[in-house]
């Protein structure tokens, strides 16, 4: 057998490892170390082919001013930067083009149609998906209709950031995990 | 000598005999040759078209399995089953290239189509596992990327056809999004990369692509190609472009033999035409024509039509001294559609491709009354939905209509009988 033969068989070999570990490494990482920041948010039960089921999170807020100047088009890559409510929500605080020195940001798309609405940059943020368990996603998109109906309790996802990137990690219903939630809930 | 070849030895073997031709002993044994080889090439297909489906199974179900979601399962653990189906798909891989002696079409199919599921069930399993969010279009270019080289190395015709879809649905998804990340005018080069796979493409008289590449191959090109310009422009030079492509299908300089096969073994002639002749229709109505051409392009004639246009009329000087002349005046159509780039918009131009079609099916029909060889029935086809098409359009009762539609079915089914009576052209 040619030498060229193994070492591009090699190499392809360690690609396709390589490229799903660092992926994995880096996100791991995130959802390991990063900083937690709940977000306000809304979401309905669709499915991707590849990927199963998920429930589509929606953030109630996904608007933000941007930097003097900034004026991103459709689509683009900016960098969000994040602040904490008085009620311990996160929000935008503001967009540009460029990492902010300091403090926590998201790395994010502003949105394809309309990106700016009302002087504001509406984004696209890094989390749309919360990926479940086939039989729990049904129970799942019947608790989260109707506790987002529900305006005396609050409904939250949890993520972790860390160098502008994102993991979701739970969501929440006034600080208990919907799993929980269901689990109760269920005979 | 393919199975066809030998199909068709078979059926005249009585024939030559009869003539005197062939003795009874060589028509024994030529008869019997055929049908082994027959066996041989059809057993053969099939097994690998059955080893091919079988990894497809396979992987489509490790997929399935993915999308299950066992979030019971600690994160760790779900990361190595993840990755359990790759490593599978690499050791057969492995063992294919280890031996010494060459597998059979079918286990090399079967594995590289597995190994081809299994990096993007891995790729899948990570993203679901950490709730990445993320364009699935992003994940089909790395996926092929991260593929292409084992389908070099196994030379899987199954895996080159799923790498094809998996490049062309990323063409399109990227030139849905308005800042991809990599740009779809990179699809060229993702068509070349499969080059590698069939290295005897660059010598003199290489074997010929499986029908089911070449199959694959010609709408997922043309679609690529629609997805690049439809990335820049409006829909009035996405359709002129494909269209170029498509006269370059029909235009293809192939040898005779090729050429004297079934059309329906020359999927980039069947394609092209197809879509040249139904285009076509399509623009002889006003409305289709309006919604396609009559509006300014964002661009002007871009590169790719310019390469495109160059390559169609050196592709038309090989044919016209081929004397394909029924092939030349199919791909005429590609340029009649490139004329509003010369003249002013806002004109219906309609009434063009109803000439252009009209004259298109007497050169199909004419050369069979002068014995030479047509297309006759086809040329009558595109007549008769010509009248029907520009019928339609009239606004007097369904009694008339019908009548016509009668008229017309009735002349189609004489001119049939018709040339079934004449002596066949020489």
């Amino acid at each position: 057998m040619r030498p060229a033969i193994w070492i591009l068989f090699t190499v392809t070999a360690l690609a396709q490892w390589a490229v799903p570990l660092r992926e994995a490494w880096v996100l791991e990482d995130v959802a390991a170390h990063g900083d937690v920041f709940r977000f306000d948010c809304q979401a309905p039960d669709p499915s991707d082919l590849l990927r199963g089921r998920y429930l589509a999170i929606t953030l109630k807020d996904n608007g933000a001013p941007p930097d003097p100047g900034f004026k991103p088009g459709s689509e683009e890559e900016v960098f969000a930067r994040l602040g904490v409510d008085k009620e311990g929500f996160a929000y935008f605080s503001g967009v540009g083009a460029q990492p902010p020195a300091s403090g926590p940001y998201l790395r994010a798309k502003t949105a394809k149609w309309w990106p700016f609405n009302d002087k504001r940059v509406v984004l696209q943020p890094p989390f749309d998906r919360f990926y479940l368990n086939e039989q729990l996603a049904p129970q799942a998109d019947e608790w989260f209709s109707k506790a987002v109906r529900d305006s005396t309790k609050k409904i939250w996802v949890e993520v972790r950031v860390k160098n502008g990137l994102a993991v979701v990690t739970d969501l929440k219903q006034d600080g208990r995990s919907f799993r929980d939630i269901l689990r109760s809930a269920s005979p | 000598m393919s199975a066809g070849h030998h199909r068709w030895l078979l059926e005249q073997i009585p024939v030559w005999e009869k003539e005197g031709l062939l003795t009874p002993a060589a028509a024994t044994s030529l008869r019997e040759r055929s049908a082994i080889a027959i066996q041989k090439e059809s057993g053969s297909h099939a097994q690998a078209l059955f080893g091919a489906f079988g990894g497809l199974l396979v992987g489509t179900g490790i997929l399935v399995l993915i999308g299950y979601n066992w979030d019971t399962l600690s994160r760790s653990l779900r990361l190595i089953l993840s990755f359990l189906p790759l490593l599978i798909g690499q050791a057969m891989a492995f063992w294919i290239l280890w031996r010494s002696r060459p597998v059979a079409g079918w286990i090399k199919e079967c594995v590289c189509v597995f190994q081809f599921l299994s990096v993007g069930a891995c790729l899948a399993m990570v993203s679901q596992i950490y709730q990445a969010g993320g364009d699935p279009t992003d994940l089909l270019l790395v996926w092929s990327l991260l593929t292409i080289p084992m389908i070099w190395l196994l030379r899987s015709h199954a895996a080159a056809v799923l790498y094809l879809f998996t490049i062309t649905a990323w063409a399109i998804g990227s030139a849905e999004s308005l800042h991809p990340v990599l740009n779809p005018w990179l699809y060229p080069v993702l068509v070349l990369l499969l080059g590698g796979y069939w290295p005897t493409l660059a010598w003199r008289t290489p074997p010929r692509l499986p029908i089911l590449v070449r199959w694959a191959a010609a709408p997922t090109i043309m679609a690529g190609l629609g997805a690049m310009i439809a990335h820049s422009g409006g829909h009035g030079i996405v359709i002129r472009l494909l269209l170029l492509c498509a006269a370059g299908y029909v235009l293809l300089p192939v040898p005779a033999e090729i050429r004297a096969e079934s059309i329906l073994k020359r999927p980039f002639s069947f394609s092209g035409a197809t879509f040249l002749i139904c285009s076509a229709f399509v623009f002889t109505f006003s409305d289709e024509w309006t919604w396609l051409f009559d509006r300014p392009d964002r661009t002007a004639p871009p590169f790719l039509w310019w390469c495109l246009a160059v390559v169609d009329l050196l592709f038309a000087a090989i044919t016209a001294a081929q004397g394909r002349w029924m092939a030349l005046a199919i791909a005429s159509l590609a340029a009649t559609a490139q004329i509003p780039f010369l003249t002013i918009v806002g004109n219906d131009f309609g009434w063009i491709f109803t000439a252009h079609l009209f004259l298109l099916s007497l050169v199909m029909m004419l050369p069979s009354f002068f014995g030479k060889r047509g297309a006759p029935r086809m040329g009558a086809l595109l007549l008769s939905i010509l009248v029907l098409c520009r019928f339609s359009n009239f606004n007097v009762s369904l009694l008339i209509k019908g009548l016509v539609f009668v008229a017309v079915g009735a002349g189609f089914i004489f001119f049939n009988i018709f040339m079934a009576r004449r002596k066949p052209a020489s």
